[in-house]
């Protein structure tokens, strides 16, 4: 049962996305008990979860991505859609 | 409280640059997002008549654009190249190497103000995201950020489960380590240090 750091910084992943077999369950925390680097990773693994849920996270606002809008050509093309579409609704 | 919904000839001035940032995040490129922002105030004027007011205008057509674009993605059916699949050839190497010799481990992970970090961390974490490889990105918006099932982001992406680990395990230690370092950046390591 013996484990690299690699293999088990996998298994820390992978059961963020599936429960892990009893199997894997078990190297782990055998793992964890030689390796307490694991425990860290393991634990930064949790806050990276924590702060992708939190409500600042619903719309990243990377900088570059603050300043990305449509431009305005863009937007009058959208505009004079909706409104045929809206006046198809009226007809 | 009950919200009303604004004229749609309006919606693109009110929301367009939001909603856009929002696809942009989550799709290859600008002419998709832009697309995807066009398709969903077309479907939200087809839909304005099931508008409960529960959420506001801003949160019922996000939700719309979530919708599309996860049929974009359903379409696309898109094939991940193998490239972007394998683990980097010597990251067991490199990982040993930065867990036990690598220097200090700063602990953003555990800080005394957690109100403050989470503010601060939250935007490191959306410039690392924004770092990720596209595909990579993709996958784990989907996941993480939209909160989609495995399963689902695997049916979506029409990748097998085993991919799908490989590639969230990737993520999450291009995330560890580039949030790591601008932590460190920041110059608040000495103060956070345990």
């Amino acid at each position: 049962m013996t484990m690299n750091c690699d293999k088990a910084s996998f298994l820390m992943s992978k059961e963020q996305d599936k429960p892990l077999s009893l199997y894997e369950k078990t190297s782990l925390k055998f793992h964890f008990i030689v390796c307490a680097a694991c425990i860290h990773t393991r634990n930064q693994m949790n806050r990276i979860r924590e702060i992708c849920g939190l409500p600042e996270m619903q719309i990243p606002d990377a900088s570059k991505l603050k300043e990305a809008s449509l431009d305005q050509e863009c937007k009058e093309k959208m505009k004079s859609k909706l409104n045929e579409r809206l006046n198809q609704g009226l007809n | 409280m009950t919200h009303e919904l604004n004229n749609p000839a309006d919606w693109v001035d009110l929301h367009g640059d939001a909603l856009y940032r929002f696809a942009l995040m989550r799709v290859s490129g600008p002419d998709q997002a832009q697309d995807l922002v066009q398709d969903t105030f077309i479907a939200g004027i087809g839909a304005a008549k099931r508008f409960s007011g529960n959420s506001t205008e801003r949160t019922w057509l996000t939700g719309i654009l979530k919708h599309k674009i996860l049929d974009y993605y359903r379409k696309k059916g898109r094939e991940i190249p193998e490239s972007q699949l394998k683990p980097e050839e010597s990251s067991s190497e490199q990982f040993q190497n930065h867990l036990h010799q690598g220097g200090r481990q700063v602990r953003w992970d555990e800080t005394p103000d957690t109100q403050l970090s989470n503010k601060e961390l939250s935007s490191i974490m959306s410039i690392c995201i924004e770092k990720l490889p596209v595909h990579v990105k993709q996958v784990f918006v989907m996941r993480e950020i939209d909160r989609v099932e495995s399963e689902e982001v695997c049916n979506i992406l029409t990748m097998t489960s085993t991919n799908l680990y490989v590639v969230m395990h990737r993520a999450r230690k291009m995330l560890k380590d580039c949030i790591q370092k601008s932590w460190m950046e920041k110059g608040v390591s000495d103060d956070y240090e345990l």
